[in-house]
């Protein structure tokens, strides 16, 4: 008999009428036992009909839709989720302690309109961490000076782009191979762009999810002794750039790549059970009771990686 | 000895079995006819009134409507500290502060999750969720029946969440009063105090990120409207958010027929160009009308929107459900906000070379 159903219902409010009834019949009777008769037959039915009101309230309101979620039988085993290591992780561990930047060639990767192979550099530490997946600044445009900047925790690409790149290039085309190459995340990544190519950043931020966050480098050099902090601004005075992104304004390229990479997540492992399918009873086995070893050193936020 | 404890429950049963108990001998107790009338019938109210306050305690210890005894009794929404609230390395603390509301004109006390490490890193800036309990409900829900503080814990020990603060505000001034997180034609601002007041207390008063990327929102059944709701709404104050069991309408009458528009998510999807921010709805498929919603939701969000859906295949609209659904739920919002933030957010001090480049800005401490 279903927990929702009603028959149940019926059931039971029949069960507070036949208590009832019971109780009052029994009531008069000049039975020995008449002081546990009486209080057991009151206390069945206000039983019978409290059950009554909560088979009905919850019928309507499905707090539990059946006897398995209410007896806690149903019980499904969690796929461990398993970060995949990149493509290029043992390649990566066989290079030079230290020499993280690449020239980077997927398949495919001459269709992207990009006037050169895209530059990838991955953080220190990466390798380190083979649990976790970094997120990815992706730097547009063409004509930086000097060599490719890195950012903190977080994989970046020089993807240099020319007037035949796609917004497809920077929303599908690279996420897809940099993920099959490296431990990135899949979205929640930010770009960083010359003023000239804010056209394709915002288009490619119009695309669910994959670039919340723009950094736009000022045009010209930066003037001297420059301490400006990167100003996050309104979205309203970039044309094409969805409500909902952070624009940022930079002078130089080292700031704006700093800048885009604290908008983005640090590396985190694996969400357990995986976010998209998780079982209905899942028990985490409890931590233990003694404190956690304390940490030791560095300028990292607890509970994150180092390099 | 709190109203959401064990002890008045126990009380209220063992009442009831007296009153059953006491009704027989009392029977036939007074002699004359009209004053045996007033006894039996005032014992058997004392029946009835003793079994439905059973029942309503038990209510109460599983929604924290009332989580105490000032609340039931018509004063101010209160919070007590729960204990066990600090621990150890690794363990974060929970504490309470009170948000005096100048832009809704709401004084509501609010519960606080500080991540482990907090009070050593006060340079650190900090990504923040706001937590939004249900109705009906109470924030101590999330705390106890939820034991939010222990799965933040073992969330960020384990590296599948940055550490962040949440913060679990009151959604209403009176627990009989259910807003939606809505401000109410006439009544209580609650949107303006989540949305305005509770973001400019917390950022007064603790280190944390400003920033729209650094601010998320989550919230079970009621609580899920208002992280559906309000993160469509405010999508310069918040990224993400995270709605477990919610609905796409708030299910009152707002005051101004509010209630079939703007506040209204698939109205706004269907009527509104589509903010760019996160959202993960996450459901049991036994749940009837949340799951509609959800599924509605899914099906009318467009680009640059991103939903994440999350189907339980059993379950129900209960605290087991949220349990489950709770820590993926909160790793994914990890996902979906910026990183703890260092003193130098946003500043280089020295222009990278090649190797320092890779160094993190501003160095160690």
């Amino acid at each position: 008999m279903s927990l929702t159903g009603i028959p149940l219902i019926l059931v039971v409010v029949l069960g507070v009428a036949v208590g009832a009834a019971v109780t009052v019949l029994a009531w008069r009777r000049e039975w020995r036992p008449r002081l546990l008769v009486r209080p057991a037959g009151i206390l069945l039915t206000e039983a019978l009909l409290l059950v009554a009101v909560g088979l009905i309230v919850n019928r309507s309101e499905l707090f539990y839709s059946s006897w398995g979620d209410l007896l806690q039988q149903t019980d499904t085993p969690a796929a461990m989720p398993v970060v995949r290591a990149g493509a290029l992780d043992d390649w990566l561990r066989s290079r030079a302690a230290g020499d993280h930047t690449f020239a980077w060639r997927p398949a495919g990767w001459d269709g992207w309109g990009l006037a050169a192979a895209p530059t990838v550099v991955v953080p220190p530490g990466y390798l380190e961490h083979p649990d976790r997946r970094y997120s990815v600044v992706v730097v547009v445009g063409d004509g930086w000076t000097g060599p490719p900047v890195g950012a903190d925790q977080t994989v970046v690409v020089v993807a240099r782009t020319t007037a035949a790149t796609t917004a497809a290039t920077l929303t599908a085309a690279i996420p897809a191979q940099l993920s099959h190459d490296l431990r990135v995340t899949a979205r929640h990544w930010a770009l960083v762009s010359p003023a000239s190519a804010i056209g394709l950043a915002g288009r490619a931020a119009a695309a669910a999810g994959q670039y919340p966050a723009i950094a736009v480098v000022r045009d010209g050099p930066p003037p001297a002794g420059s301490r400006r902090p990167v100003t996050a601004t309104p979205v309203t005075d970039v044309a094409a750039v969805p409500v909902g992104v952070t624009v940022g304004h930079s002078d130089g390229l080292a700031a704006a790549v700093a800048w885009a990479a604290l908008q983005t997540p640090p590396p985190l492992a694996a969400a357990e059970p995986p976010v998209a399918w998780i079982p209905v009873h899942h028990h985490r086995p409890h931590r233990p009771a003694s404190p956690a070893p304390a940490r030791t050193g560095g300028s990292r936020v607890p509970g994150q990686p180092r390099p | 000895m709190s109203p959401d404890s064990l002890g008045p429950e126990l009380l209220a049963l063992a009442a009831t079995v007296l009153a059953a108990v006491l009704v027989s001998p009392l029977w036939n107790r007074a002699a004359r006819p009209g004053r045996r009338l007033a006894v039996r019938t005032a014992a058997v109210a004392a029946c009835l009134i003793t079994a439905a306050a059973t029942a309503l305690l038990w209510v109460n210890r599983q929604v924290e409507a009332y989580p105490t005894w000032a609340g039931l009794l018509g004063s101010e929404p209160a919070t007590a500290v729960p204990a066990a609230s600090a621990g150890g390395a690794g363990t974060g603390t929970v504490t309470t502060m009170t948000v005096t509301g100048p832009a809704s004109g709401l004084t509501l006390p609010m519960y606080v999750y500080l991540p482990p490490g907090y009070d050593r890193q006060p340079a650190t800036r900090y990504p923040v969720v706001e937590a939004l309990h249900g109705y009906p409900g109470s924030p101590a829900q999330w705390l106890s029946g939820l034991h939010a503080a222990a799965v933040l814990d073992e969330e960020i020990d384990a590296g599948r969440m940055a550490p962040t603060v949440v913060l679990f505000p009151y959604q209403t001034p009176d627990p009989a009063l259910d807003t939606e997180c809505t401000d109410l034609a006439g009544g209580p601002r609650a949107e303006t105090f989540l949305t305005v007041d509770v973001p400019a207390a917390a950022k007064a008063r603790l280190h944390l990120r400003t920033d729209a990327a650094g601010w998320g929102l989550i919230g079970y059944s009621a609580g899920g409207y208002c992280a559906t709701d309000l993160l469509l709404r405010h999508p310069m104050e918040y990224a993400a958010g995270a709605a477990l069991s919610g609905y796409a309408t708030p299910g009152i009458r707002v005051g101004d027929g509010a209630e079939n528009t703007g506040y209204n998510a698939l109205w706004r999807l269907a009527h509104l160009p589509p903010p760019a921010v996160s959202l993960y709805l996450s459901c049991a498929r036994t749940d009837r009308a949340p799951m509609r919603d959800t599924q509605a939701l899914a099906a009318a969000a467009r680009a640059p929107l991103s939903v994440t859906t999350s189907y339980l295949g059993g379950g129900g609209h209960n605290l087991r459900s949220w349990q489950a659904m709770e820590a993926p739920a909160f790793d994914w919002l990890s996902t979906s906000l910026g990183r703890p933030a260092g003193p130098e957010m946003g500043r280089v001090a020295v222009p990278p070379k090649e190797t320092t480049a890779l160094r993190p800005p501003g160095g160690g401490r």
